[in-house]
């Protein structure tokens, strides 16, 4: 695909001006890419595709790690709760996704129920429709699972501990059946 | 490529006088000096073939399925009225968004393939960030299909241009001269400034949001620690060996703020060109050996750095020696 490759002598460059409008477009384009990118930097704020670009920069210095994590109680008694980790569940939401969208809603009452109830609602049909294999659930645990951080990630596997803090179930109608919650804590994402 | 005539570029402008004029003239020339379209021309080649192996595996389907309480649209989506596309709507858009990646990877109808693609990646890669978590990957390359959507950058290395030399051809008309252009010198040039402002917005963050507690805290450990807490833990444990060495985690952590703030340097300087952009290309790849994290797409923008008319020019010299 070479210029190179046609036939016959290549005769010699010429030089092709810019057209003034072209340049006065070239530095519309880029004066609208950089005014958008200082404005975020100078608000710390994100305006996708313009951004701060904040990754790991606001300073973690508690040797502590929080994360909420949603369990499904199962209808069975056995096994009772399982993991909600397999991508297949709500997907095409990453579970990554998923925790955040839990996290953001965990301490939020009034959003609380309605992801939780759509959470349910979505899973079942996926999963009464084939789209995946996991079992049939009457609600949602949320769990905050806690972990002190060792230099060499020991416990990195389990975590140190874990409080419920909220549950969710299904009732006879689709509201919830019950909704015990406990004292809030301060959560963190994870970045 | 008509209307080219053969006058130098300096004859289109009024000879600098004093500082200003000569600053002035070197602004020109940064942005518009002009040069053959063989280097832009590969950059495209290269960039979109990058996009297509990375998205080809991509399923656009979905979306719109997923409970609206999982959403929490981005500022672009909402400004605009963007709707989630239901399906079938979805995967075309997806089918046509790779269709496009690759006529523009050949060159063929590059001005509406590089459009197209421009248009519906910058919907696709920012849709699935209305659901509460936005990377800092997919930005750049949308930047980068909109400066390439402008440019002219099918004018070589692409189907268009051998067709045109073709016809000429056929018409017994003599080989189209090579044309140096401004056309073909900007587009690169936009793609490094959007680079730095990435790296340069990164650093201020840090240096705002953290302080001096960046670099002299426990806060780089700690990052690169809590990662093996992550479900996605790396495969390594050179974070962990980097984490119980303080020394060496702070000397990383001013490293990584010392270039991203420096990186608008490598704009103006040819030597800075040389270290800056190689050692944030080497950080990225060091925090997906590290933590796990990967920004693969983001880094097809770095072959823009690359001087490709003069590597290949080497390679071509070599072959005929050799």
């Amino acid at each position: 695909m070479a210029q190179q490759q046609a036939g016959g002598p290549a005769p010699a460059p010429v030089v092709e001006p810019m057209k003034p409008w072209r340049v006065r477009l070239v530095y519309g384009v880029v004066g609208a890419i950089v005014l958008g990118h200082l404005y975020d930097i100078a608000r710390q704020q994100e305006h996708w595709p313009f951004s701060n670009y904040p990754m790991w920069a606001r300073p973690a210095n508690d040797w502590h790690i929080k994360n909420v994590v949603p369990v499904g109680l199962t209808v069975a008694q056995s096994p009772g709760e399982v993991e909600l980790t397999d991508p297949a569940y709500l997907a095409p939401l990453p579970p990554h996704y998923q925790r955040i969208a839990v996290m953001r809603v965990a301490r939020r009452e009034s959003k609380r129920d309605a992801m939780l109830r759509d959470y349910l609602d979505y899973y079942e049909k996926r999963r009464v429709t084939g789209k995946h294999n996991g079992p049939r659930l009457r609600g949602i645990r949320l769990y905050e699972y806690h972990w002190d951080l060792h230099r060499d990630a020991r416990n990195a596997a389990e975590p140190d501990g874990r409080t419920l803090i909220y549950e969710y179930l299904r009732g006879p109608g689709g509201g919830p059946a019950s909704a015990p919650a406990t004292a809030p804590a301060a959560t963190r994402a994870a970045q | 490529m008509s209307g080219a005539s053969p006058i130098s570029f300096e004859a289109q402008r009024p000879a600098p006088v004093g500082r200003l004029a000569t600053l002035a003239d070197r602004w020109r020339r940064f942005w518009f000096e002009p040069v053959a379209p063989d280097n832009l021309g590969f950059c495209r080649l290269l960039f979109y073939g990058l996009l297509l192996y990375y998205f080809f595996p991509v399923h656009f389907v979905g979306w719109a399925n997923v409970p609206e309480s999982f959403r929490d649209p981005i500022w672009l989506f909402e400004r605009f009225h963007l709707p989630i596309l239901p399906d079938p709507a979805l995967p075309a858009a997806g089918a046509a968004f790779k269709a496009a990646l690759l006529l523009a990877c050949v060159g063929l109808g590059t001005r509406m393939s590089t459009a197209v693609a421009f248009l519906l990646g910058t919907y696709l890669i920012g849709m699935r960030y209305n659901f509460g978590k936005t990377d800092h990957v997919g930005a750049i390359l949308v930047f980068t299909m909109g400066i390439l959507a402008l440019s002219r950058c099918g004018d070589a290395w692409s189907i268009d241009s051998l067709v045109r030399r073709k016809r000429a051809q056929k018409r017994g008309e003599p080989n189209p001269a090579q044309v140096l252009s401004g056309e073909y010198r900007w587009p690169v040039r936009a793609v490094w400034v959007v680079m730095v402002m990435v790296f340069f917005a990164a650093g201020v963050a840090k240096v705002v949001q953290g302080g001096a507690a960046w670099v002299f805290s426990d806060h780089f450990a700690i990052s690169l620690i809590q990662r093996y807490y992550d479900p996605s833990p790396p495969g390594n444990r050179i974070g962990l060996f980097v984490a119980n060495h303080a020394w060496l985690a702070h000397t990383l952590a001013a490293t990584a703020v010392l270039v991203e703030l420096s990186i608008p340097m490598a704009l103006f300087s040819r030597r800075a060109r040389l270290v800056l952009p190689p050692a944030l290309f080497l950080m990225q790849l060091g925090i997906g050996i590290v933590m796990n994290v990967w920004f693969t797409s983001f880094m097809y923008a770095y072959l823009f750095w690359v001087p490709w008319d003069r590597v290949l020019g080497k390679l071509r010299r070599q072959d005929r020696s050799a």
